[in-house]
């Protein structure tokens, strides 16, 4: 059936959709397992559309009582060998900064989408690119993050794809920052099968019930994010951290347009 | 004269709203009484809403919410407008613009008097490069969810990349749907920019009806 499935996902093709619909798609196109998510504007149709996607691709789904809870489900399916993903904004995001924590510390590859937006849950949903700051700085600062900014449902489709084989590569939690605005708009974009593109996809594999006898053919699975001492913390959070500068010239990307006569380049971020 | 009762309906942004707006000014320009009526219950983003001073202003009799008359962006869901209960009460056309899918569909058992008078036609729009619409049995099965439904719109296009190709394509797939689904293609629908790109009919021999775009303005 997964055969099958993946025949139908894709033929490389230009089509015309809201960038909710090219992350699902894009989603498909990786793999992905399972989404585990909660509803929240403009998330919505990320989910409305895997959960229409999903049963045609033999795709799991599973809403859960919250964000706090989805967060922590997709930490959950990804250890449990799942190429598991989520998607929230605003509230959810704040939410999730918790398991997103955890997931920094253990070096979790989970996937996370986040469509930005203004507002807490109270409010009324206006759109910006707000949630920059929250998304790359969330955490409790116990490990590190890698996120992508796209600006079109092109790079959505693109960097969701990407995302899960960063993720999976380097075992960073991953994370796609679009905005409400690009969540609704409607744009032509193409989707495609990364691997009839020759990129290759990342595989997967459970942090948890690996195959084989403790001892005997591999070591115990020692996941750990409590610590008692200072001393002990501080070793574990420089080791993620030299991990993580020992393969940045290979995850950091940027464009440059027109600055080849510049002599000093001011970059400005939020 | 007959009074008209249209509702248009179908799969998210496939272009349901545009096409309503340009026939109910379609028939406004024929001499004819028209009301345009918002019953996009599902989703507050492209709905005539920010457009309906502008709509009326072009002489339509638009029933409507007004931005910024009901709040909540979200997808809460939306207020039935009491004036949309009783949108068939008028003496001229009505042309309903409905909300996508199933549930957008379910809005028009909340009307009064669908049975008076001339029949409600119902027309389902489609847009071939929606990946969910994409095929004659993706068409077939989708349209058969929506119920009744009395004949299809071909709306596919790519936005600012639209060429002949998408144009062609779905007058192909969609006329051979409408086949299968035993009910007529009433027109082809091409932005005006593009209209070079079409005669009169398309490669079917469907008519050919060009859009003055609105909605572009009508995020929220």
């Amino acid at each position: 059936m997964a055969e099958k499935s993946d025949e139908r996902i894709i033929k490389e093709k230009k089509v015309f959709m809201t960038g909710n619909e090219a992350v699902a798609w894009a989603a498909v196109a990786a793999r992905a397992d399972i989404m585990y998510g909660y509803p929240i504007t403009p998330q919505n149709e990320i989910m409305h559309y895997w959960t229409r996607l999903a049963p045609k691709y033999g795709k799991g789904f599973l809403q859960t009582e919250d964000e706090i809870s989805a967060g922590f489900a997709t930490v959950g399916g990804v250890l449990a060998g799942k190429r598991a993903f989520t998607a929230t904004s605003g509230p959810g995001n704040i939410l999730m900064q918790d398991s997103m924590s955890m997931a920094e510390m253990m070096r979790i590859p989970t996937v996370m989408i986040i469509t930005q937006r203004g507002g807490p849950s109270t409010a009324t949903v206006i759109y910006s690119q707000q949630e920059t700051t929250l998304t790359c700085f969330g955490g409790n600062g116990e490990g590190v993050r890698i996120v992508y900014s796209t600006a079109s449902h092109q790079e959505l489709f693109d960097y969701t794809i990407k995302a899960f084989n960063t993720a999976w590569k380097y075992r960073f939690p991953t994370f796609v920052l679009g905005d409400g605005y690009q969540s609704k708009m409607r744009e032509s974009l193409t989707i495609y099968d990364p691997l009839e593109r020759g990129i290759e996809l990342v595989p997967t594999e459970p942090f948890l019930g690996k195959e084989g006898t403790i001892g005997v053919d591999r070591p115990p699975a020692h996941l750990r994010n409590t610590y008692n001492m200072e001393e002990e913390l501080y070793e574990v959070v420089r080791e993620l951290v030299d991990s993580y500068n020992a393969v940045a010239d290979e995850i950091i990307e940027y464009r440059e347009v027109e600055t080849e006569d510049a002599e000093i380049l001011i970059v400005a971020m939020v | 004269m007959d009074k008209l009762r249209e509702a248009y309906v179908g799969e998210y942004a496939s272009g349901k709203s545009e096409v309503a707006i340009n026939r109910a000014l379609e028939l406004h320009r024929q001499g004819r009484k028209v009301r345009l009526v918002d019953l996009d219950l599902v989703e507050p983003f492209y709905t005539l809403r920010p457009i309906k001073k502008e709509l009326e202003d072009k002489g339509l009799d638009v029933i409507a919410w007004a931005t910024g008359e009901i709040t909540g962006l979200g997808e809460t869901g939306s207020l039935l407008k009491p004036e949309m209960k009783w949108a068939f009460k008028y003496g001229g056309d009505v042309v309903l613009d409905i909300g996508y899918g199933v549930k957008g569909v379910q809005v028009i058992n909340l009307l009064e008097g669908l049975e008076d008078e001339s029949p409600l036609k119902i027309f389902a729009v489609i847009n071939v490069a929606r990946p969910l619409t994409a095929s004659v049995e993706d068409i077939v099965e989708y349209v058969g969810t929506l119920g009744k439904v009395d004949g299809l719109i071909n709306n596919s296009h790519l936005g600012d990349e639209t060429d002949e190709e998408i144009i062609k394509e779905g007058a192909y797939i969609v006329s051979k749907a409408a086949l299968k689904l035993n009910i007529p293609v009433i027109a082809t629908t091409v932005a005006r920019e593009f209209a070079h790109l079409v005669g009169d009919k398309d490669c079917m021999g469907n008519p050919v009806k060009i859009l003055d775009l609105h909605m572009r303005k009508a995020f929220w």
